[in-house]
C-alpha cells in the first residue's frame, strides 16, 4: 500500500533532480569567494561569521532570481528551505579560505 | 562565456586585492606605525571581486531541469513510455486500406 510519501516521491523525476545537484558548485565557489574576502579585510571573529551570513543571503538570492528564476520549488524537492541552505561542508570551506588568507596576508612576515 | 569572465576577474581582482593588502601592512610594519584600518579602494575592489565571483559561479551553472514527471512527458509520447503488449496485434489492414477503389476483386 503506497503511503503519501511514496506517492510524492513518484511524481519526481530522479535523473533531472541529480542533474540540479549542479546548485552545490556554486555554493561552494560562493563560499569560496566569501572566505577569501573575509580574509583579505582581515575580519575577524563575529564579523567573519557576520560575512558568512550575508554570503548565505546573497548566493540564495542570486541562485533563486538567475537559477530557478523565481520558482524554486520547480526545480528543487526540497524548494525554498534546499536553496538557502548552505551545505554541510561549505561552513568549513569558509573557515578554510578566510584562515588561509588571513594567514598569508595579515599574519605572515 | 559571460561567466568564465566575470569568474576570472572576480579572481584576479581577489589576487590583486590580496597583493594590495599585504603591501600595505608591509608599508605600516616598515614605518612602524600602528595597524589602522584598510584603505577604502581595496574594501570596496573586494567586495566587487565577491559579487562578480557570486554571480559568475551562479552563471555558469548549467540551466535548471524541471524535476516533475509531468515536464518529462512533455518531451516524450505516452507510446514511447508504455507500450501496452498485451494489446499489440500483427494483423494490418492496409491491404484494404490502401486498396484502390475499382479493384473489382473485392
Amino acid at each position: 500500500m503506497a503511503t503519501t510519501t511514496d506517492n510524492a516521491a513518484q511524481l519526481i523525476f530522479a535523473p533531472n533532480v541529480l542533474h540540479n545537484q549542479a546548485l552545490t558548485s556554486v555554493k561552494f565557489l560562493s563560499f569560496c569567494f566569501a572566505g577569501a574576502v573575509a580574509g583579505i579585510l582581515g575580519l575577524e571573529n563575529w564579523l567573519g561569521f557576520a560575512l558568512f551570513i550575508a554570503s548565505i543571503v546573497s548566493t540564495s538570492f542570486i541562485i533563486y532570481a538567475i537559477n530557478c528564476r523565481g520558482k524554486p520549488a520547480k526545480y528543487l524537492p526540497g524548494g525554498l528551505g534546499e536553496l538557502v541552505n548552505p551545505g554541510q561542508d561549505n561552513i568549513f570551506t569558509f573557515i578554510l579560505v578566510w584562515t588561509l588568507f588571513y594567514g598569508i596576508i595579515h599574519v605572515y612576515d | 562565456m559571460i561567466e568564465k569572465l566575470f569568474l576570472t576577474l572576480a579572481t584576479l581582482a581577489l589576487l590583486h586585492a590580496a597583493y594590495s593588502t599585504y603591501e600595505h601592512l608591509s608599508l605600516l610594519k616598515a614605518l612602524g606605525k600602528p595597524e589602522g584600518s584598510l584603505p577604502l579602494d581595496i574594501v570596496y575592489e573586494s567586495i566587487l571581486a565577491l559579487i562578480l565571483g557570486l554571480l559568475g559561479a551562479s552563471l555558469n551553472a548549467p540551466p535548471l531541469k524541471d524535476i516533475t514527471w509531468a515536464s518529462e512527458m512533455k518531451k516524450r509520447t505516452i507510446d514511447g513510455m508504455d507500450s501496452r503488449l498485451g494489446f499489440a496485434h500483427y494483423k494490418s489492414r492496409g491491404k484494404f486500406l490502401f486498396a484502390s477503389p475499382h479493384d473489382g476483386k473485392i
